[in-house]
């Protein structure tokens, strides 16, 4: 009955993020009319989930047993108890803060759950304060790593492209060419830390991805791309259909991260329900638990999230297509890495940090 | 959790309104040279008044969509008070060729000297053209930010800015003569047309200095 009255909240607090969170990740592709809201939506869903299910396990299990230290807790009920009181806490602040327009992060609130449980179950001693300092300074440093990487990513298409003495046909050489290396990231990074293979193999299944990935979307380019009033308009035409890749690119790394705010003190509540006690020697997140995750926050983009984009599709961005593209990409990109590594980090908050850069330095 | 996103998304261009803007000024520019045509020609120009009030209507109605916008943008490609600045330079285009506009209405000149007649419309016709240089300054501005201050498009948009600048010379030459040419007229024409005449050539050289203004900021912050 707790269990289930767990994942109804975990769901719950899925559902929130998807209803919320996912708009961000599409916005920038709806608001050029790369694609309808209704496509966007559809699209978010899917790959939410599968980021979640694909690369999830990692930050679920920081969230799960990396910020209270569960085997000084003796009783497991208060174990069981506080997740469930870490996540229905985080789950009203999100909603209070969504109600309000505020914008909270979830991550930030179910962290702050956790360490309140922590504090009143076992006091100071269980909270793993090194631990948490790492999660903090990641708060501060990935937006930075995602500032730089979009600066460098705009830097290479300026180069490539926008400074060419002809932007139209380096773009048609240069786009495909981010496209297949977006898809070699994503399958090196799959194959190696999810699948567990060796760096090798994983190299070299990147490298085929990417290069069909590559070689696709050149032919595609060169097919459907036409001639504008000016080269610049064509070369942005390219890359509002690219966007729809990194928006989903985006949408994807965000699953993978933000699914554990949702599953990870359902994830401690199963295995404290399976084992019995609170000192577990290692903590293995089932697939299952990412997959009811990956549900929640794909009901809530289906259900609400498309309602959200439909209000954001009616803006057209200041920035253009290279930029929302370079910056999707470093956002993204930072994103996954930061769930590969286990960083639960604040997707909302860290998009904001590559445009400021950008404005900084007048990209 | 709730969409900064929005908040840093306007929900149009403020490039692509400017834009807008400055074709709004043409199209008044090219309506004031109608009409001072057929009031040196005698006829009547109340039409031509009211077709300026509903261009100024318009542009007023984007200029305040732009403020919109830029209130709530949190980081914008240009310093917010350069950009408005410049609009607003843009906008008093339009409002003096309003003011053309009525003051040609207020009083009817008789019997201008022909030569006076020639170069008031060549004036008209400089001024004219100068808008629509400005326009394409502002077009190309987009271009410079879409290419990323492409240094090939900046060098096209400083041409572009010096077009305007000469033309504004020569206006201003040619507004003088025209001064000169009329006050020595103090003994054949009506004192009190004279000064109208003047007074209208004045605020065709204020419109040519506004839009030497606009390039010219419009520079400044392409070179910032």
């Amino acid at each position: 009955m707790i269990t289930l009255f767990a994942i109804l909240i975990g769901m719950f607090m899925a559902f929130a993020i998807g209803a919320n969170d996912v708009a961000n990740g599409m916005a920038t592709a709806v608001g050029a009319k790369a694609i309808t809201p209704k496509q966007a939506a559809l699209l978010a869903s899917f790959l939410e989930f599968l980021g979640a299910v694909m690369f999830g396990a990692a930050v679920t299990k920081t969230i799960a047993s990396g910020i209270v230290s569960i085997e000084h807790i003796q009783n497991p009920n208060y174990v069981i108890y506080g997740a469930i009181s870490a996540l229905l806490a985080a789950g009203i602040w999100v909603m209070f803060a969504t109600v309000y327009g505020m914008p909270v992060s979830t991550t930030h609130s179910i962290i702050g759950g956790m360490i309140g449980f922590g504090l009143v179950s076992g006091g100071f001693k269980v909270v793993y304060w090194s631990k948490l300092l790492k999660i903090v300074l990641s708060w501060v440093i990935s937006p930075v790593v995602g500032g730089i990487l979009a600066y460098l990513v705009f830097k290479i298409l300026t180069v490539t492209i926008l400074h060419r003495p002809n932007p139209l046909t380096a773009a048609k050489k240069v786009a495909p060419v981010m496209i297949g290396f977006t898809f070699f990231l994503i399958s090196f990074l799959f194959t190696f830390k999810t699948l567990k293979k060796t760096y090798a193999y994983s190299a070299i299944v990147g490298l085929i991805l990417g290069f069909i990935a590559w070689i696709v979307s050149y032919f595609l380019t060169i097919r459907y791309v036409k001639r504008n009033s000016n080269d610049y308009d064509a070369v942005e035409s390219i890359f509002k259909n690219v966007q729809v890749l990194t928006s989903a690119y985006v949408c994807f790394s965000h699953g993978a991260n933000d699914v554990a705010n949702a599953v990870g003190p359902i994830a401690l509540i199963f295995m404290i329900k399976q084992t019995g006690v609170t000192n577990f020697s290692s903590v293995e997140i089932p697939k299952y638990i990412l997959f009811i995750g990956g549900l929640g926050i794909a009901l809530g983009v289906l259900l609400y999230g498309y309602k959200v984009m439909q209000t954001i599709g009616h803006d057209i961005t200041e920035l253009n297509n290279t930029r929302g593209f370079s910056i999707d990409f470093g956002t993204a990109t930072t994103v996954l890495l930061s769930s590969i590594f286990g960083f639960p980090i604040s997707t909302t908050h860290k998009r904001a940090s590559p445009i400021r850069i950008f404005w900084t330095l007048r990209c | 959790m709730a969409n900064i996103f929005n908040k840093l998304v306007p929900y149009r261009s403020p490039l692509e309104l400017f834009i807008e803007h400055t074709i709004l000024c043409v199209e008044a520019a090219g309506v004031m040279k109608e009409a001072i045509k057929v009031y040196l020609n005698g006829g009547n120009i109340e039409g031509f008044s009211k077709k300026i009030d509903e261009l100024e209507d318009k542009a007023d109605g984007i200029k305040i969509k732009v403020r919109e916008i830029y209130s709530k943008l949190k980081w914008t490609y240009f310093n917010k008070s350069d950009f408005l600045d410049i609009l607003h330079n843009t906008d008093s285009i339009i409002d003096i060729t309003d003011d053309v506009l009525k003051m040609l209405t207020m009083n009817k000149v008789e019997n201008i000297p022909e030569d006076v007649a020639k170069d008031i419309l060549q004036l008209s016709d400089l001024v004219s053209e100068s808008v629509i240089h400005m326009s394409e300054v502002a077009k190309e501005l987009r271009l410079i930010v879409e290419s990323a201050f492409a240094p090939k498009e900046v060098k096209e948009g400083d041409e572009r800015v010096s077009v305007v600048e000469k033309e504004e010379h020569s206006s201003d030459i040619l507004g003088l003569e025209i001064g000169k040419k009329l006050f020595s007229k103090k003994y054949e024409m009506n004192a009190v047309d004279i000064m109208f005449l003047n007074s209208i050539i004045i605020l065709l050289m204020r419109i040519e200095d506004r839009a030497k203004n606009v390039v010219e900021r419009i520079r400044m912050i392409t070179h910032q």
